[in-house]
């Protein structure tokens, strides 16, 4: 049985944002003088996949647009093993996450111009699908979790879909994404694989440029899938160190020497799926967030945060270790 | 009253959310009739098997939390008002005793274990713990462990003159290190 849910953004009715670009899907106005940068995707290589489709959207010439459509996962609690993501050219990137904005905040089915980092929605995002590769215009994302692991989205999740595109040409552009989602019958699945996050809520950062280490002690023997850091726009750079409870010398697991914005929705994994990386109860993970503080005035979290979050595997329940624990370095 | 703050950015296996018996009609009174404008929440408590198969005790204690007005709290606590210092509560809510143990992997919800006072109609949103290890009598705090609401993901419709029961379910545990 094949199991097709296509969202479109529009189902009847046109979508025009404040700047003009529109998310319309039917609207033949909206397509003129644009270059249709819409194409077939691949099927999907496994049977029964679930597929969503963004609404059709115009990003005007020389610019970069993102758009965030939101939902909520009406089906069944749902065990996902595999996540594809597809582009037209100039995408870069197409992410699914959750979200704590209730329906009524943003009722399903709307479409906002996400761009700015303000933007209603866009402090509530939680990461959903975590690990793999994060695809663009010119490649495919994806996220394959080993071989009998699933991980859940549960019935009445509140979803978003974050497309952003960086038009670099000199015409408007009208674009189209697409995901696909393979589950496994429940019955099928060996090992779940839940979220982590190691944080800290509780910080300030002054004007300039700022730096913390936060430290987060591993409650008990955990093999981790993925591993990725989390900032966002005044981030400067970030990395995590692993500091062995047996006192075996300390190892860097994670660096970006140079911190991309961008990074704050489509975040960088190490990907440990080929051989999980085996932390023991009372190893430490070390991060170090540094920041680029230009706006006059300090601020802490959330407008800024420093998360080290990534997948457990034998895990159905996340685990969450924000011990406070952060001084400059 | 005690504040929640969880600094979360994970939903996704332990958010499967509150859940009531609101509809969606329109919050506005009927103007034809003359209403009281207020309604009552019922609360039930509830928890996800797969978040009670993790906790070191069962999910069995007394519950304390706050009703804030939905607009006032999101899942980083209390909002703030001008003034920078939380926005408060509609009113505080406790239950004794409140056993919400799974009967394996099927989900248990209690009775009705607490009745709000009369509420103006509109959405409300519910923060709070349960303190599954018996011993937050003296800071009606949470701690490492303690079953804790999301409030967006506790979020409730007051309906005019109507009784609504809210399920108020348990989302995660309180973070380690808090």
């Amino acid at each position: 049985m094949r199991i097709s849910l296509l969202l479109l953004a529009l189902a009847a009715t046109a979508c025009t944002n404040s700047d003009g670009s529109s998310s319309d899907t039917d609207d033949t106005d909206a397509l003129a003088g644009a270059t249709d940068m819409r194409k077939d995707f691949p099927d999907a290589p496994w049977a029964d996949p679930i597929i969503f489709q963004s609404g059709v959207y115009r990003v005007p010439a020389a610019s970069e647009k993102q758009f965030c459509y939101y939902t909520t996962w009406t089906g069944d609690d749902t065990a996902i093993h595999r996540e594809v993501t597809y582009q037209s050219k100039f995408g870069h990137h197409f992410i699914i996450a959750g979200t704590t904005t209730t329906a009524r905040e943003i009722p399903d089915g709307t479409t906002i111009d996400c761009t700015a980092a303000d933007a209603p929605g866009m402090d509530n995002f939680v990461p959903l699908l975590i690990g793999g590769v994060i695809g663009n215009g010119n490649t495919p994302g994806l996220l394959e979790l080993p071989a009998g692991v699933a991980t859940e989205i549960t019935k009445g999740q509140r979803l978003v879909f974050q497309s952003h595109y960086l038009n670099t040409s000199a015409d408007d552009i009208v674009v189209q994404d697409e995901l696909q989602l393979e589950a496994m019958p429940y019955d099928s699945v060996v090992d779940w694989a839940a979220p982590f996050v190691d944080t800290v809520s509780e910080f300030s950062i002054p004007t300039g440029i700022h730096s913390l280490e936060v430290k987060c002690t591993w409650d008990e023997d955990s093999n981790l899938l993925f591993v990725g850091g989390h900032m966002h726009e005044w981030g400067k750079s970030y990395s995590i160190d692993w500091q062995h409870v047996d006192g075996s010398d300390t190892e860097q697991i994670y660096s970006i020497p140079v911190w991309d914005p961008y990074m704050r929705d489509a975040p960088v994994y190490t990907d440990y799926t080929a051989e999980p990386l085996h932390v023991k109860a009372g190893d430490t993970f070390s991060t170090r967030c540094e920041w680029n503080n230009d706006t006059g005035e300090a601020f802490g979290f959330p407008k800024e945060m420093c998360a080290t979050f990534g997948m457990m595997l034998g895990r159905k329940v996340p685990f969450i270790c924000d011990d406070g624990n952060a001084t400059p370095f | 009253m005690h504040r929640l703050l969880i600094a979360c950015l994970l939903a996704a296996t332990a958010c499967s959310g509150g859940s009531s018996s609101k509809d969606d009609t329109d919050v506005a009174a009927d103007t034809d009739v003359a209403g009281s404008g207020t309604g009552r929440l019922l609360l039930r408590f509830t928890i996800d098997p797969d978040l009670a198969d993790v906790m070191a005790e069962p999910p069995v204690g007394h519950v304390w939390g706050d009703i804030y007005n939905a607009d006032d709290i999101d899942n980083l606590g209390p909002k703030k008002d001008e003034s920078g210092n939380d926005l408060p509560a509609v009113l505080s809510y406790e239950a004794a005793l409140v056993d919400i143990t799974p009967d394996g992997t099927t989900q248990t919800t209690s009775e009705v274990l607490f009745t709000t006072e009369a509420l103006p109609i509109g959405y409300y949103r519910a923060a709070g713990f349960m303190d599954s290890d018996g011993n937050g009598a003296d800071t009606t705090s949470p701690e490492e462990g303690d079953p804790v609401t999301f409030p967006a993901n506790n979020e409730f419709l007051v309906l005019e003159d109507q009784d609504v029961e809210a399920v108020i379910e348990f989302n995660l545990l309180y973070p380690k290190g808090r």
